[in-house]
């Protein structure tokens, strides 16, 4: 007979370990086991089956694995709990004793202090791992930077969370890694491309910010906890990686003044203090100056190398800011077809080595003012981030502005978000700083997210202050080939033959090839009918042009018939893929059907659209 | 005039004096003082002036039109003398930084602030945030190395394993590796599997929405509002009627039972007298026609059965290819019928929004807030935008739906013990 085993030693029984079995083991109380399950990332379980996890009990409990609990028996940070149990019950005892000299002493020097920083390092083993972790922690860290402090949350906590905070922005404003934001009812999405990895994070509006009964906040404490040695540790890596002293120069006056970003000076390691225009210039210095001169010159030759070999690109990922600040000094102004887009001078920015055309810095030439009533912030990060120098505001608005004179005739825009004046008299136009100051371009705070969203400056007059503005789209959304694109213009030739073109959605694909598949081509029914009838037209035109030239006598000559001939070919092959579509069984042939129709039904929406905005623009233009 | 009264006697001198010219003069001279300084001590300069103004009758006639308050007159009066100050000052300067001063310091030399955060860290365990054992030291958290880099390997070593490191002749202890279990993704609430830490937001809530994407989400989300509302109408009715049919009167039961187990014991009865009529039937002999018959067709019988089975057998031979045909269907809708189970429904990956009805932990995940705004909460400019929603909910419901931690009912008054009174034995004595 097989040796009899014994219940509850082997499979779920033993893997699954419930929480209070855990708290028990390692000797801890139930604030501390969560605390350091959120530190090291031991998570809630779920066994296949409860019943025979829990001893055959049903009760509602959760399970963690018992290697991981087992695991963290031999934690660092568990063992400090214990040491501050043992501090505790020294300080209680002085201070019950009265002992009160006693008793702070003991703090001082008794206290046992925990460090997070191997637990950093175990859960991220690689710098790629932290920063694909980076969304929540950027979330979490903002989020709390713009929270009120309370009995919940110390003063301490919200500081180093808002100069982490900065930090960062500077860190991005000197990467341009800036890729795309979005003004959402909930708060500003940003998203950057930091070594590859797309790293998206909300940040709440200024003060909007109610405390909720039911969010634990020592739980979220604890999260801030982790995240704030995280993101320290990123940031010394990313700053490091950048040739820049960390931490960058806090001026605490100017942080009182309300300066934000400016309280932060950026150093070069061994160089000293970065000047402040160059701090903050769009194309940074990577490295350091005698590794320039010797990329100079090899940015030389392979200018040479590019003029004498065409067809050959030149190498521009090794270099790529001496790249952009060269294009800067050469302009050509850019010739579009649109119709709705401003002809500004920019500097064309070379695309980077992965073929994305970089955007960096498009707000480069240009000094921007912002008017007392627009968030300064993310107007500061967002223009900062993509080149912009020169950002003037409001003293209202805190420290270190460009200018804090609205009427500096340097300003080339202006930020403004209230609604217009009724009707100044002309003459206090031009005195008075409420009025329009000339030559000054106006514009809403949502023209700076749009323009960063497309890449390119956009016509500052559909953001004008006043106008009804143009709808905020989300960059995330990315518009199928073939559909409606509100963010593109329609160009002009386009307009007669949109209604006629042929558009099959990127699906043309030869059936023989497809056939086995279920992908399927589509082609046009009302199409054909529609050449029939031009056929026709065509033939009672013929026949007219023939009686004239009888009555004048004329021997007409024969016209190419050009178009005809094509639409024939055409038939001929729509005739094979009829053909095809007869072949095919019936439950392809029934999803090759639906897929015509949808594809038609989008297509017509997407005219009527295209219909609409063109008589839209017509009416602009006559208006 | 008055009558000048009697000044017979140093008495009367005194009492019938009449000061009131000299009261009036004194009262007259405070008041100049009030009003900036005594006129007759002023300089010709600050009591007169050439009049460059305009007409005062136009003045008066405006003055006359626009009479100003009362209250207004009283108010805008002012002493030119500073007030007295109400504040109260230190004793021995006059001027302050503005700085509060702090609270006088114990004996001990241990101020009440202190003492407080002293007894907080004594009695409030590791965990209270802001005493905790993590202190927010903002020397200690920034740091001054790299973890990723090459050297620091060394530093997360402990101090025992690096002395021992160095003793040759020991054996070193083995490494404690992570469980493999570590490694394992926490259980996200979302039928797909997974949710983003931060999810990408749809593109009707911006603040300036595209119509048709903002009319999607409308629609999305007052799909499954009507849907709740239909499952809560749902519930309800069920619960009336369950109210109405608790509220019927029975009906008398007794009187039906009674009956029927009349008429079920009369029909035992009849079943008992029809066995006691049957007699036992006797068999009789067969005869050896019938006996060779019977032979003969237990034979035939047999044959038969021979024949049919072997007719079914090559029949079966016939089939077996069916059979492994069907056995083979059965068993790819047996499949399917599996993956169909455990199949992942469509949802987006970057915002799914299928979530399951599985919890970690006590309670269950609630419905997502609604964030959505509606046409007469949409704003026209940046300015006028009311923000919708909670990043602070957001993002601890976010921590619940990726599996970080267990759903918990936040205890905000923590149960205390009752009190017990009892009375003692002893007042006995006092009766």
């Amino acid at each position: 007979m097989a040796k009899i085993k014994k219940k509850g030693t082997s499979g779920a029984a033993k893997n699954f370990i419930t929480r209070s079995q855990a708290v028990r083991k390692l000797q801890i109380s139930l604030p501390d086991f969560r605390r350091l399950c959120i530190f090291k990332g031991i998570y809630p379980r779920e066994p296949r089956n409860k019943k025979k996890a829990n001893n055959g009990s049903t009760a509602n409990t959760t399970f963690y694995y018992t290697k991981d609990i087992q695991y963290l028996v031999h934690e660092p940070v568990l063992a400090k709990f214990r040491e501050h149990k043992t501090f505790a019950k020294k300080l209680s005892k002085a201070l019950g004793r009265g002992d009160y000299t006693d008793a702070k002493r003991l703090e001082q020097t008794h206290k046992p202090v925990v460090t997070l920083d191997h637990i950093v390092k175990e859960r991220y083993p690689t710098f790629t791992d932290a920063l694909r972790d980076l969304d929540d922690a950027l979330s979490m860290l903002f989020l709390f930077a713009n929270l009120p402090s309370s009995h919940n949350l110390p003063p301490a906590v919200v500081a180093s969370c808002e100069r982490l905070c900065n930090e960062w922005q500077h860190y991005v404003i000197r990467t341009n890694s800036l890729r795309k934001s979005f003004l959402s009812i909930k708060g500003i999405y940003y998203q950057v491309e930091v070594q590859g990895q797309d790293i998206l994070w909300l940040v709440p509006y200024k003060f909007a910010q109610t405390i909720p009964a039911d969010v634990d906040f020592r739980i979220m404490g604890t999260f801030v906890e982790f995240y704030t040695t995280l993101l320290g540790f990123v940031m010394f890596k990313l700053y490091t990686n950048e040739g820049l002293v960390y931490p960058p120069k806090f001026d605490s006056a100017a942080d009182a003044r309300g300066a934000g970003l400016r309280a932060f000076k950026l150093e070069h390691k061994g160089i000293g203090a970065l000047p402040e225009a160059e701090a903050a210039v769009a194309a940074p210095l990577k490295k350091a100056a005698a590794k320039e001169a010797a990329k100079q010159t090899k940015l030389l030759q392979d200018k040479i190398a590019a003029i004498t070999e065409n067809g050959e690109e030149a190498d521009e990922e090794e270099t790529p800011t001496e790249e952009n600040t060269d294009t800067f000094s050469t302009f050509k102004p850019i010739k579009s077809a649109d119709s709705t887009v401003d002809v500004l001078a920019q500097p064309q920015i070379s695309t980077s080595g992965k073929g994305t055309v970089e955007t960096t810095g498009i707000f480069s030439n240009m000094t921007f003012y912002l008017s007392r009533e627009t968030p300064r912030e993310p107007l500061e990060f967002l223009l900062r981030s993509f080149g912009c120098r020169r950002i003037g505001w409001d003293l209202v608005l805190g420290d270190g502005s460009f200018t804090d004179n609205e009427l500096d005739p340097s300003i080339t825009h202006q930020v403004v978000d209230r609604p217009p004046v009724v009707a100044l008299p002309a003459a206090a136009a031009d005195a008075a700083p409420r009025g329009r100051v000339p030559g000054r371009t106006y514009v809403q705070p949502q023209y700076i997210w749009d323009c960063v969203n497309a890449g390119r400056i956009l016509s500052a007059a559909d953001y004008a202050p006043g106008a009804v503005l143009p709808a905020h789209l989300s960059p995330w959304v990315k518009v199928s080939t073939g559909e409606y694109d509100p963010t593109q213009p329609i160009a002009q030739g386009e307009q007669e033959e949109e209604s006629e073109e042929e558009d099959d959605h990127g699906m043309t694909e030869d059936l023989e090839e497809g056939a086995d598949e279920d992908e399927m081509d589509v082609e046009e029914d009302e199409e054909d009918e529609a050449e029939s009838d031009d056929e026709e037209e065509e033939a009672r035109k013929q026949h007219q042009k023939e009686l004239e030239a009888e009555v004048a006598g004329i021997k007409l000559t024969e016209e190419p018939k050009k178009k005809n001939k094509k639409t024939k070919a055409q038939r001929e092959a729509e005739e094979v893929k009829e053909m095809q579509k007869i072949m095919m069984t019936k439950k392809k042939r029934k999803l090759y059907e639906k897929m015509q129709y949808s594809n038609n039904k989008k297509e017509e929406a997407t005219n009527v659209l295209r219909q609409k905005r063109r008589k839209l623009e017509k009416a602009k233009k006559s208006a | 005039m008055s009558k000048q009264p009697s000044r017979k006697g140093k008495k009367a001198w005194r009492k019938n004096v009449d000061i009131s010219d000299v009261q009036s003069g004194l009262e007259q001279l405070r008041e100049e003082i009030t009003q900036g300084g005594v006129i007759k001590e002023k300089s010709d300069d600050a009591l007169f002036a050439v009049d460059l103004g305009g007409d005062e009758a136009i003045e008066r006639r405006v003055a006359k039109e626009l009479k100003p308050l009362k209250s207004d007159q009283i108010l805008a009066q002012r002493s030119a003398i500073p007030a007295v100050s109400s504040k109260r000052r230190a004793p021995e300067s006059a001027t302050t930084d503005g700085v509060l001063e702090q609270r006088k310091r114990r004996k001990d030399g241990v101020s009440t602030a202190q003492l407080q955060r002293l007894r907080a860290i004594a009695y409030g365990g590791a965990s209270s945030a802001p005493t905790g054992v993590l202190a927010h030291n903002t020397k200690k958290s920034v740091p001054d190395y790299d973890p990723w880099g090459d050297d620091a390997e060394d530093r997360f070593k402990p101090k025992l394993l690096k002395e021992l490191e160095k003793l040759e002749f020991v054996d070193k202890p083995l490494p404690i590796l992570p469980p493999k279990t570590l490694k394992h993704k926490p259980i996200a609430l979302a039928a797909i599997g997974s949710v983003p830490a931060v999810r990408q937001p749809h593109a009707g809530i911006s603040y300036n929405p595209d119509y048709d994407a903002w009319d999607t989400l409308v629609k999305e989300e007052g799909a499954k509002e009507v849907e709740v509302e239909k499952k809560r109408l749902a519930v309800e009715a069920e619960a009336a009627r369950i109210a109405a049919l608790a509220e019927e009167p029975e009906k008398d039961m007794s009187e039906e039972d009674e009956d029927e187990d009349e008429s079920s014991d009369e029909e035992d009865e009849d079943a008992d007298s029809d066995e006691e009529n049957k007699k036992p039937v006797q068999p009789q002999r067969k005869t050896q026609v019938q006996r060779n018959k019977e032979e003969k067709q237990k034979k035939q019988e047999k044959e038969r059965e021979e024949k049919k089975k072997l007719k079914q057998q090559e029949r079966e031979l016939m089939l077996v290819k069916k059979y492994s045909k069907d056995i083979k269907r059965q068993e790819r809708e047996r499949q399917a019928a599996l993956a169909a189970k455990a199949a992942v429904p469509e949802d987006d990956e970057k915002n799914p929004q299928i979530m399951l009805k599985k919890k970690l932990g006590k309670i269950g995940l609630p419905r997502a807030p609604l964030e959505l705004q509606l046409p007469d909460e949409l704003a026209d400019s940046l300015r006028t935008l009311k923000p919708e929603g909670n990043v602070l909910s957001d993002r601890f419901r976010s921590l619940r739906e990726r599996g970080l931690v267990e759903g918990r009912t936040p205890i905000i008054y923590a149960k205390k013990a009752k009190k017990q009174t009892t009375e003692k034995w002893s007042y006995k004595d006092f009766k």
